[in-house]
């Protein structure tokens, strides 16, 4: 009786495995390249211009509005690394083609660089870009119609 | 006739082998954008070319920020190669994204002031997740 019962356990487990249903699933996304290493040293709050950091780190991820006439400019990078056992049942079938920004920056990480209104460094954080970027964006409002 | 029929069992096995590990490879690449080229941004002088001049060579940009009474656009184009591969019940995929961005900066009278240009969409990699990549 009890070797019938593990016997269909095993069958069903089986079934599972050579069905796919059941996968050893490693994955590996890496979205962009850190900064060129020591980029920040040397960078100095109240001195270094928009130019110099430009110069030094290239072109940024975002940009967004800081203190009115201030830009904020971040950069960033993200290595997520998964291993899991998955169990799979496919329900609906979805394909998403294209690179979206406002789901990456969730993931990403790096230095965000404040600019006062005459682009001249006034600070900076490192961190999740998202986090940064909600903490410190001002958000318009909506034009009157 | 025995070497016959083993000859016969090794091939058999060795399409079988085939056939459960062949179909599960691949690779595939997704592009966003066209590609920026060094040449067109290396055109652009701080402090002299204009909003529609850059318009007019580079195209219309990806985003537009206000800064202010001032204005910063992206350009950008993002590659992302995808490889993996499963055997039975064991899957591997890693997804490589690198990107040729450039920002432009300009004034209230939309002339250019700063320019940031970074150019990696060549360096995606078809890799596997254990593998290290340069500079990520």
């Amino acid at each position: 009786m009890r070797s019938t019962a593990i016997l269909a356990a095993l069958r069903v487990a089986g079934l599972c495995f050579l069905s796919g249903c059941v996968s050893f699933v490693w994955t590996r996304d890496r979205s962009f390249q850190k900064p060129p290493e020591g980029a920040l040293d040397g960078l100095e709050i109240g001195k270094s211009t928009m130019s110099d950091c430009l110069e030094r780190l290239g072109a940024p991820l975002y940009v967004w509005e800081y203190k009115g006439d201030g830009a904020a400019l971040a950069w960033g990078s993200s290595d997520e690394d998964s291993k899991r056992v998955a169990i799979t049942v496919p329900l609906q079938t979805r394909w998403q083609p294209s690179f979206s920004y406002a789901d990456a920056d969730a993931r990403l990480r790096g230095p965000v660089l404040f600019f006062d209104k005459t682009f001249v460094l006034e600070g900076f954080q490192t961190g999740c870009l998202r986090d940064v970027r909600l903490q410190t964006m001002r958000t318009r409002p909506a034009p009157v119609p | 006739m025995g070497r016959m029929t083993r000859t016969h069992s090794s091939l058999l096995a060795l399409v079988v082998a085939s056939a459960l590990l062949a179909p599960s490879c691949f690779i595939s690449r997704t592009t966003v954008n066209e590609p920026i080229r060094r040449e067109e941004v290396d055109r652009l002088v701080p402090g002299q070319t204009t909003a529609r001049e850059v318009v007019a060579q580079l195209g219309a940009p990806a985003e537009v920020v206000q800064l202010g009474n001032r204005t910063a656009y992206r350009y950008d184009f993002i590659v992302t190669k995808r490889a993996g591969f499963s055997i039975i019940i064991l899957s591997f995929l890693n997804d490589d994204t690198c990107a040729d961005r450039v920002w432009l900066f300009f004034d209230a009278a939309d002339v250019l002031t700063h320019a940031g240009a970074t150019l990696q969409a060549a360096d995606a990699r078809y890799e596997m997740p254990w593998q290290d990549l340069p500079g990520k």
